[in-house]
C-alpha cells in the first residue's frame, strides 16, 4: 500500500508540472513566491531524488584507495631454508618389460661408469589372414626409431642382432635377469645421426616366423600354433658389438615393428613385448665429496623426509614455523653441474634429465611402489642447477587439514621409460649445495 | 486537509522506514562497508580505528555538535543535558555518500564511501521536564585498504600485499535529561560499547609457485561507558530577544573486554582453500575520555553563532596487547557555526522557510604518522528542508574535509561529503492527545 501510494505520488508529481528532478530544482529556483502544492506536500520529494543520486553515484565503479608505504602492513612474507638430514641411499633396481623404450648398446661414462645394455624384442604372431600368402620371396625387417642416443652421437655405433634361444617373461624382467642367445648373430648394422632405422632380418631367421604362421592350421600338431609360439619363438636380442663402446641407443618401442615387404606391399607386424637387460661397471663413487649418483633405472634412489609434525604450528625437523599461512613449501636438490660437464666429452651426450620422480611410499614397499606412477615431480631449474618439490598443498594440508604420513619420499631422475639416465646430487655434506627446504611464510605483524 | 494529512503520513512513513531500517542492521556490521567498492580513510588502519564524532543532525550543518541545541525537532545525543526540552518524540538517522579524492606522490585517486548516519530516538517522559534517549552509532570506525608492493625473500618474485580492515567500535546508548530549571539541565547516559575491528592481509604472489596466504585479525570489544552532561541557557542575556547557551559534556570510558582470534586462510590458483583459526585469549581495551564543550548565541530567533571543543586524550588508549598504538596522540577539535532562520514561522513560502547552517572547525586529529599530524580542516553546510504540517523535516548536509599530508609517502585525502538526515518529530500522536 505505501509503494503504491509513493509511486502515484510521483506519477502525480511529473504529470502536472516539473518532468525531471533537473526541472524540480528549477521550478523551484523560478517560483520561489508561489505557494506551490507539491513543496508542500512533500519536501521530502527532494530529498528522495538527491537520495536516489546519491545512491547512483556510490553505486558506480571507483578506484581503490592509494597505497601509502607509511602504513605498515599487516603481515610479512618471511623465508627459512631448512637443511634436510635425514636421507639415505637405496639401490632397487626395478622392472625394465614393456617400458616405453629400450636401450642397446654400450659408453663408458666418466661420471658413471661402463654401461652395456642390450634389447630383447619379440613380434606378435599373425592369427588372421592380413597377410594372404606368405612367399619364400619377401622380405623382412626389423623398423623402429630412436628416441635418444648415450655417448658419442656424432660417431657411428655398431650393433649385432641375436636369436633369443629361451623363453622370457618381460613383464617381470629385470635389468640383471639372464639373457640367453644364439651363440652368432644373425645380422648386424649401424647408427649413426638418424632418427629411425630398418634392419634387414636374414631369410634364416624369418622362415622360422613364416613356419609358424603357415601351419597355423594344421590339425596334426600337439599343442595350439599360439602355445608353440610363445614357447618356441622367443624373438631377437639387439647388442653392442664386441668391444664397442660407443653409444647407447633407446629404441621407442611403440614404434618397433616387423615389416614384411615385397614387391607390392608392405605388411607390418607390431611387437608383443620387449626388455632391456644391462649392467654398469667400474663406477666412480663420489661419497667423499658430498654427492650421490642416481640412475633413472632405479639402481639407486635418494630416500629422504622432512621431519614434519604439526603441533601448534607447522615443525620441520625440530624447527617451528611461527605460522599456519604457508605460501610456498619447497625442497631443493642441486644437481653437480661442473662434474656432469667436466666429464663429457665434446660431442657426446647425455639423456638430458629434466626431473626427479618423486615416489613416496613405506620403505619396505617401495620395490612395489615404484612400478606405479610417481606422486611428485621435482623440476629441473637451469638457471639455478637445481631440483625444485613444491610441496605447499602437502605442508598445508597437514598444517590446516591434520593430515599425517608415516610414508617416506624418494627421489630419482625420469624413470619408467626405458632410457638409461642418470644424475649427480649433493648430499647434506656439502656446506652449501646440501638438500633443503625453503619455506616461504605470511606472518601477522597484528599480535 | 485530510489528502495533505495523508501524504505527510506517507512521507514519515518513509523515513520511518530508513531509520527503521538502520536500527534493524548486525551490532558490528552496523557501519562497516563492503570492501568490494567502499572504502572510508586509510588512516582508520590503526588501534581500534579512528575516532566518530557524532552531531546532532540540526547543527551539523554548522560543524557543530549541538551541545546546546535545545531546539527538540531532532534527536540529539550530544549532550543528555538536552533531553528535558522535548515536547515530541524524535527520531532521526539517514545516511551520507563520500567522495574520496586521496593525493599521494606521483598520482592521485577517487574512491568512495556509503555510511549510516547515527540513528537516535528522544522520548519525553515529562514534556519539557524529563526525557530519554536510545542511540546506535559508531564509536571508532575502520573502513580502510592499503597495498604494499614486496619481493619475496630470497627470490626475486614480486608480491602485491595488501591489508584490508573494517568494522570498529560501536555505542548503545540509553540517555536520560533533566531540566531543573528555566536555566540549568542535567543528563546521564549510560552507554554499552561493543563491536569488532578485522584486519585481513592478503599476500598475492606472482607466479604459480605460490599460494596467496591471507591471514585476518578479528578483536571483538565490549564494554561500557558513561556521560554526564551540563546545560545552562539565559534569556535577554545581552540585549533583549538573545539568549546564550552553554553545554558541556565528559564521557568517561572504562576498560572494554577484547577477544581476538587469528582466521589463516591459503588460497591456491585451483580454488583450493584451507583456513584455520587459532585463539588470541582474552585482553583488555582502554579507551580514551573525552570532554566537549560549546557556547551558543542566539543573536535573535532566527540567528544563531556558536562554537564548541573537544579534548580527548587518544594517546592513553590502550590496545588489546596491552601497549599503547605508536600513532594515536591527544585530539582536539574545535568549531565554529552559524545557523539562520529566515521565516521561523513559515508564514512565507516555502523556500523561505528552510533553514541554513554555515560552519567551519578544525581538528588535530588522533593520528600522527611518520612524524606528521594528521590533522584536518572541515567547511561544512546545511539546509532544513521542514515538513509544513509538524515539526519534522529533512537536512542535507555537506562537508568537506581536507586532512592528511603527502609528507613521507603519506595520503592527503579531500572528502566531500553529501549527507541526508530525517529528523521525525510529532510521531506519538497519543502524545499530544495525552498531553
Amino acid at each position: 500500500m505505501f509503494l503504491k501510494n509513493s509511486a502515484s505520488s510521483i506519477v502525480k508529481l511529473r504529470v502536472k508540472k516539473p518532468k525531471s528532478s533537473i526541472h524540480l530544482l528549477s521550478y523551484l529556483l523560478r517560483n520561489q513566491s508561489k505557494e506551490d502544492i507539491y513543496l508542500k506536500r512533500n519536501p521530502i520529494t527532494i530529498t528522495a531524488v538527491l537520495a536516489g543520486l546519491v545512491l547512483l553515484i556510490s553505486a558506480c565503479g571507483k578506484d581503490s584507495p592509494p597505497s601509502s608505504t607509511s602504513i605498515e602492513p599487516g603481515s610479512r612474507l618471511v623465508a627459512d631454508t631448512i637443511a634436510i638430514t635425514d636421507i639415505d641411499i637405496r639401490e632397487v633396481g626395478g622392472y625394465t618389460g614393456n617400458l616405453s623404450n629400450v636401450s642397446f648398446g654400450a659408453y663408458d661414462d666418466q661420471a658413471f661408469g661402463e654401461i652395456e645394455a642390450s634389447a630383447l624384442w619379440k613380434p606378435i604372431f599373425i592369427t588372421v589372414d592380413r597377410v594372404d600368402t606368405l612367399t619364400n620371396n619377401e622380405q623382412f625387417y626389423l623398423s623402429f626409431s630412436i628416441s635418444s642416443q648415450y655417448g658419442d652421437t656424432a660417431g657411428t655405433g655398431e650393433f649385432e642382432i641375436y636369436e633369443i634361444a629361451q623363453y622370457w617373461r618381460a613383464t617381470s624382467w629385470r635389468p640383471d635377469s639372464v639373457l640367453v642367445t644364439e651363440q652368432n648373430p644373425i645380422t648386424s648394422f649401424t647408427i649413426s645421426q638418424q632418427d629411425s632405422i630398418a634392419v634387414p632380418l636374414p631369410s634364416a631367421w624369418s622362415d622360422k616366423y613364416v613356419e609358424y604362421y603357415r601351419n597355423r592350421f594344421d590339425s596334426t600338431l600337439t599343442n595350439s600354433i599360439d602355445t608353440l609360439y610363445r614357447d618356441n619363438f622367443h624373438g631377437l636380442a639387439i647388442r653392442p658389438a664386441n668391444n664397442q663402446l660407443q653409444k647407447v641407443v633407446a629404441a621407442n618401442t611403440s614404434s618397433m615393428k616387423m615389416l614384411i615387404s615385397n614387391q607390392d606391399t608392405t605388411y607390418e607386424v607390431a611387437t608383443q613385448k620387449t626388455a632391456t637387460k644391462f649392467a654398469r661397471n667400474a663406477e666412480p663413487t663420489y661419497s667423499d665429496e658430498g654427492k650421490v649418483a642416481l640412475h633413472g633405472t632405479y639402481e639407486r634412489m635418494l630416500g629422504f623426509d622432512f621431519g614434519l609434525t604439526t603441533e601448534d604450528f607447522l615443525v620441520i625437523n625440530g624447527r617451528e614455523i611461527p605460522s599456519k599461512s604457508i605460501a610456498r613449501f619447497e625442497v631443493v636438490f642441486h644437481r653437480d653441474t661442473e662434474t656432469l660437464d667436466a666429464t663429457l666429452p665434446q660431442n657426446h651426450r647425455r639423456p638430458g634429465n629434466s626431473r626427479y620422480n618423486i615416489f613416496s611410499t613405506d620403505p619396505n614397499t617401495l620395490f612395489y611402489a615404484i612400478v606405479g606412477s610417481p606422486l611428485y615431480a621435482a623440476s629441473y631449474d637451469e638457471g639455478k642447477g637445481t631440483y625444485r618439490l613444491n610441496l605447499t598443498n602437502l605442508a598445508n594440508s597437514i598444517i590446516l587439514g591434520g593430515e599425517q604420513t608415516e610414508e617416506r619420499y624418494y627421489a630419482v631422475p625420469v624413470s619408467g621409460d626405458g632410457i638409461i639416465r642418470s644424475d649427480l646430487t649433493y648430499l647434506p655434506d656439502h656446506p652449501e649445495k646440501f638438500p633443503k627446504i625453503i619455506v616461504t611464510y605470511a606472518v601477522s605483524d597484528e599480535n | 486537509m485530510l489528502s495533505l494529512m495523508k501524504i505527510n503520513i506517507k512521507l514519515t512513513s518513509l523515513a520511518l522506514c530508513v531509520l527503521f531500517g538502520v536500527s534493524l542492521l548486525p551490532t558490528d556490521s552496523a557501519f562497516a562497508q563492503d570492501e568490494k567498492f567502499s572504502y572510508g580513510s586509510t588512516y582508520s588502519a590503526f588501534g581500534a580505528g579512528l575516532p566518530y564524532d557524532v552531531f546532532a543532525p540540526t547543527t551539523a550543518g554548522s560543524n557543530l555538535f549541538g551541545l546546546t541545541n535545545t531546539s527538540g525537532n531532532s534527536a540529539n545525543l550530544t549532550n543528555p543535558a538536552v533531553l528535558g526540552f522535548y515536547q515530541y518524540t524524535s527520531l532521526s538517522g539517514g545516511f551520507s555518500y563520500s567522495e574520496y579524492s586521496a593525493e599521494v606522490d606521483g598520482g592521485s585517486t577517487s574512491y568512495g564511501n556509503f555510511d549510516f548516519k547515527p540513528f537516535a530516538g528522544v522520548f519525553p517522559i515529562l514534556k519539557n521536564r524529563l526525557g530519554f534517549s536510545v542511540g546506535m552509532y559508531p564509536k571508532t570506525e575502520m573502513n580502510f585498504r592499503n597495498t604494499y608492493n614486496t619481493i619475496v625473500p630470497g627470490d626475486t618474485t614480486q608480491a602485491l600485499n595488501e591489508l584490508v580492515g573494517e568494522g570498529g567500535i560501536s555505542a548503545f546508548e540509553l540517555g536520560f535529561g533533566y531540566r531543573i530549571n528555566k536555566n540549568w539541565a542535567i543528563g546521564y547516559t549510560p552507554t554499552i560499547l561493543m563491536g569488532s575491528t578485522v584486519r585481513r592481509s592478503t599476500i598475492y604472489i606472482e607466479g604459480s609457485r605460490y599460494i596467496t596466504p591471507q591471514i585476518s585479525n578479528t578483536i571483538s570489544h565490549l564494554g561500557y561507558s558513561q556521560k554526564v552532561g551540563l546545560h545552562f541557557q539565559a534569556f535577554d542575556a545581552f540585549k533583549e530577544d538573545d539568549r546564550f547557551t552553554f553545554g558541556i559534556v565528559a564521557e568517561i570510558p572504562l576498560e572494554l573486554t577484547t577477544e581476538g582470534f587469528e582466521k589463516t586462510t591459503i588460497l591456491n590458483n585451483n580454488g583450493f582453500q584451507q583456513s584455520d583459526e587459532v585463539e588470541l585469549g582474552k585482553s583488555n581495551v582502554t579507551m580514551p575520555w573525552n570532554v566537549k564543550a560549546g557556547v551558543t548565541y542566539h543573536v535573535n530567533q532566527k540567528w544563531s553563532v556558536g562554537t564548541d571543543f573537544l579534548y580527548e586524550p587518544w594517546g592513553e588508549y590502550v590496545s588489546s596487547s596491552g601497549s599503547a598504538i605508536n600513532q594515536y596522540k591527544d585530539r582536539w577539535r574545535i568549531g565554529v557555526g552559524s545557523s539562520f532562520y529566515p521565516d521561523l514561522q513559515r508564514t512565507r513560502t516555502y523556500l523561505a522557510g528552510l533553514a541554513y547552517k554555515v560552519g567551519v572547525s578544525y581538528d588535530s586529529g588522533a593520528i600522527t604518522v611518520a612524524g606528521n599530524d594528521i590533522d584536518a580542516i572541515s567547511v561544512s553546510a546545511g539546509v532544513t528542508l521542514p515538513s509544513q504540517y509538524n515539526r519534522s523535516a529533512v537536512e542535507l548536509l555537506f562537508n568537506y574535509e581536507r586532512t592528511g599530508t603527502t609528507n613521507n609517502s603519506l595520503i592527503q585525502e579531500n572528502i566531500f561529503t553529501f549527507g541526508i538526515v530525517f529528523n521525525v518529530s510529532e510521531l506519538m500522536f497519543f502524545r499530544r492527545k495525552l498531553q
